[in-house]
């Protein structure tokens, strides 16, 4: 059996799932669509950085993807595809709300200053008397933003020795790094506000944001990323046939099926933050469960069936593509039967569920139980 | 990976997640539960689908795995047992299976710890009365009600108001229990939603201090505002028995709107208790040697390691998790347990 894992996405996430399956000897290719991180050179890895997957075909064991990658076009087979694309950030004036003013910025720009020389930093001593990090400030932050957020915000008072206050409006905290973290920053003087609704007033005298005690005034706003899933996500989801939630991130929400970390397909697996809100550990842990699930599918020698599958009687069909429409895990297709063509379920995409068959109008499809040969089931589909 | 064999202690949603990982790798596991079954407390966690309509609870996460584990030829499964004296040996581990006061010697390549852990005693939050006035419940309470008896069991034309009181025993430095049991938050919005969904007289209020929605679970939280539940930030100070209606409780809490206290009735009060260290974690980390952090969870400083290698945590041992991240950090634990076993095997 091919052993190859298709990694899909250019962010961290991905790298991490590519060291994890490195380690467990498997081949990889990684495709991003831009230049991709530094990785660990093996001789295991192949990399396809700036492509951008055009065409999928295949199932579990057997994808073919195909890239368009200029100059020229890559083919990679690959036994399975893991999902690794990240999110992404909007920019801050993708929001009219937030105003343009020269006071408030991002938490990339600020950290870029914090790390510049002193006298390139671009912020006047005078200016650096008292800056304001809001979180929440236009939706609900998730972790992976808290964190950088606080972060950025011990460091600015470490390293400015200026007043920070953190204004929020549900803070997220967890077990142990988060409720550390914020004891900290109490303790070193950092004041937390709860935010009102109104929206911050910038002005030549400085930032003025209303919370539940009055009105903070603050010489610089620093805003929380906002993080959104990836503009091509439904564009991938797409090619690969797989759900992605209504808030646009990936994962399949059909109850009787959703599995952490599985897509509604065989063979496809999600990791890191295409289809969860997560600090760096958290995505870390992600990339390892994503890659013993893999293990779990290559360890295998030969891969098999679910003991009851679907079957399409071929000569009852009357190719009205409901079952197509209907199959969660995009499990059927259309196919030759001889002279007829006819609906047929890929045997090992699969799971049994019986949506399918529920749903045919003209009662084709029946559930069988199977007890061939695994040799010949793979026979069957070369 | 042949004649290797871990041990897992705890056959709660996490130890059966990385069993059935391992096994199906190829490493046989021996899975070591102390009640006469598996499941631990996910069996407690109910359906919060409102009309049918599913809210992504977790809770159908586990029956399937259950079956999984035990049509699994490479697990074994030990029921009303658990294990004693572990002792590293070489690249191995020699411990007593004890099942029925019947002591077995036996030994593994690795451990995984996914001990879980205890409800949060509703009782040592004196002030609010949980345990002396019955219209005063937990979570838990709630819970293993509407599992056990049905989602209809909360309808009734009497429950005029309902409130629910978050973070009832975590997130409080000065009793050193600082942790957030990052679960009680999306119980209570999800039971307050199907309340609210099965009784539209019920009026909800939920005290919190902060409502966790990391983790994609902002939706349930806008939909519950939607749907009028009304959010209240900051904790009661006491519950007591009302002076006008000795069927209902009295709530008093400082209201930040006017800066005043006041008082507000109801006729149920479910407090949000949450996630604790067990009991006998220390003994536990007694037993294998290994560290805890300054709250008693298991100690590790790399995802799932513990502070002997070869010794892994999986689940809410280590920290608070829900059913899914629970299985996540189980199979993340199964995946660093397994990788340190292709390095000390030759
Ligand atoms: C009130 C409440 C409501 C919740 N609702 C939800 C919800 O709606 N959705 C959700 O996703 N999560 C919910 N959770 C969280 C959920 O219960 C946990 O995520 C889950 O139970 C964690 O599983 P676990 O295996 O880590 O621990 P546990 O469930 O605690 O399992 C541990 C197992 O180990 C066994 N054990 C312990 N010590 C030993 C030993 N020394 N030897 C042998 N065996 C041992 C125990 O008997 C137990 O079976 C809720 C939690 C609470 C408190
Ligand atoms: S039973 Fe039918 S609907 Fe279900 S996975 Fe198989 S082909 Fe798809
Ligand atoms: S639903 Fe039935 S009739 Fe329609 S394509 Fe599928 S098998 Fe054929
Ligand atoms: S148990 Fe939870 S996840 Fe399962 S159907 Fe009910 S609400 Fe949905
Ligand atoms: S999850 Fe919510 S209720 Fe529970 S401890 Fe955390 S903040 Fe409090």
């Amino acid at each position: 059996m091919n052993k190859t894992v298709a990694v899909l996405g250019g962010s961290a996430d991905a790298g991490w799932v590519v060291e994890e399956l490195l380690a467990l000897s498997y081949s990889v290719a990684w495709v991003g669509q831009e230049d991709l991180p530094d990785s660990p050179r093996s001789d295991g890895l192949r990399a396809y950085p700036r492509s951008r997957v055009s065409a999928v075909s295949g199932c579990v064991g057997s994808f073919r993807l195909e890239l368009s990658a200029p100059p020229e076009r890559a083919v990679i087979d690959a036994a399975a595809i893991i999902v690794a694309m990240g999110n992404q950030r909007l920019p801050l004036g993708a929001d009219a709300r937030i105003p343009a003013h020269p006071r408030v910025l991002s938490t990339q720009v600020l950290a870029e200053r914090l790390s510049a020389p002193r006298q390139i930093s671009g912020i006047a001593p005078a200016q650096r008397q008292h800056i304001l990090f809001a979180l929440d400030m236009l939706e609900l932050s998730g972790k992976q933003a808290v964190v950088e957020t606080l972060e950025l915000a011990l460091r600015t008072h470490d390293t400015w020795h200026c007043e920070v206050s953190v204004l929020y409006r549900e803070l997220q905290v967890d077990s142990d790094l988060l409720e550390s973290l914020t004891r900290t920053m109490r303790e070193q003087g950092i004041v937390f506000h709860r935010l009102q609704d109104a929206l911050p007033v910038v002005d030549d005298s400085g930032v003025h944001v209303k919370h539940a005690d009055g009105v903070l005034d603050g010489d610089l706003l620093v805003i929380a990323p906002v993080v959104r899933p990836r503009s091509d996500s439904a564009e991938l989801a797409g090619l690969l046939r797989i759900a992605l939630g209504a808030d646009g991130y990936f994962q399949q929400l059909n109850v009787r099926s959703y599995r952490p970390g599985l897509s509604n397909r065989k063979g496809i697996y999600l990791a890191g933050r295409c289809h969860l809100d997560a600090d760096d550990a958290g995505a870390r842990a992600d990339a390892a469960q994503a890659a013993a699930n893999v293990a779990i599918l290559l360890g295998q020698d030969h891969l098999q069936p679910e003991t009851v599958i679907a079957e399409v009687g071929s000569t009852k069909c009357i190719r009205c593509l409901t079952c197509i429409r209907t199959c969660p895990h995009a499990a059927v297709e259309l196919a030759a039967y001889g002279q007829v063509t006819a609906a047929k379920v890929v045997e090992l995409a699969c799971f049994g569920c019986g949506a399918c068959a529920a749903n045919c109008p003209v009662r084709a499809i029946t559930m069988k139980g199977i007890d061939v040969p695994v040799w010949l089931q793979e026979a069957a589909l070369v | 990976m042949p004649n290797t064999s871990v041990v897992i202690i705890g056959g709660g949603i996490s130890g059966v997640a990385a069993a059935l990982n391992l096994a199906q790798r190829g490493v046989a596991v021996d899975l070591v539960e102390r009640e006469p079954r598996l499941g631990g407390n996910t069996l407690d966690v109910c359906c919060k689908a409102v009309n049918g309509q599913c809210q992504h609870c977790g809770g159908c996460l586990v029956a399937e795995r259950l079956r999984a584990v035990c049509a699994e030829p490479l697990v074994t499964v030990h029921l009303s047992s658990t294990i004693t004296n572990i002792q590293p040996a070489g690249d191995t581990f020699s411990y007593q299976l004890v099942t029925a006061n019947v002591k077995q010697a036996k030994s593994a390549r690795a451990v995984i710890a996914a001990t879980g852990f205890d409800h949060i005693d509703a009782r040592t939050k004196g002030p609010y009365g949980y345990g002396a006035l019955s219209m005063v419940i937990t979570g838990e309470d709630m819970e293993r009600r509407l599992r056990a008896e049905g989602q209809s069991v909360y309808d009734c034309a009497v429950l005029r108001d309902v409130a629910f009181i978050q973070c009832v025993g975590s997130r409080d430095e000065h009793a050193n229990r600082g942790w957030c049991s990052q679960v009680c938050c999306r119980y209570a919005v999800r039971l307050a939603r199907l309340l609210g969904a099965r009784s539209p007289q019920t009026n909800i209020t939920i005290f919190k201090m902060d409502i966790q929605t990391a983790g994609r679970d902002s939706q349930a939280f806008a939909l519950a505002q939607q749907e009028g539940i009304r959010f209240i930030c900051g904790l009661p100070a006491v519950v007591r028995r009302s002076e006008k209606d000795s069927a209902k409780a009295a709530l008093l809490f400082d209201d930040i709107n006017t800066g005043q206290f006041r008082t507000n009735e109801f006729d149920l009060v479910v407090l949000a208790t949450g996630i604790e260290p067990r009991s006998d974690a220390l003994q536990l980390a007694e037993t294998l040697g290994v560290e805890r952090n300054r709250f008693g969870f298991l100690a590790s400083q790399d995802g799932a390691a513990l502070s002997i290698p070869g010794i892994f945590a999986a689940g809410c041992c280590q920290s608070p998790r829900s059913i899914s991240e629970s299985i996540v950090h189980a199979t993340a634990a199964a995946e660093a347990c397994y990788r340190y076993l292709q390095e000390h095997t030759q």
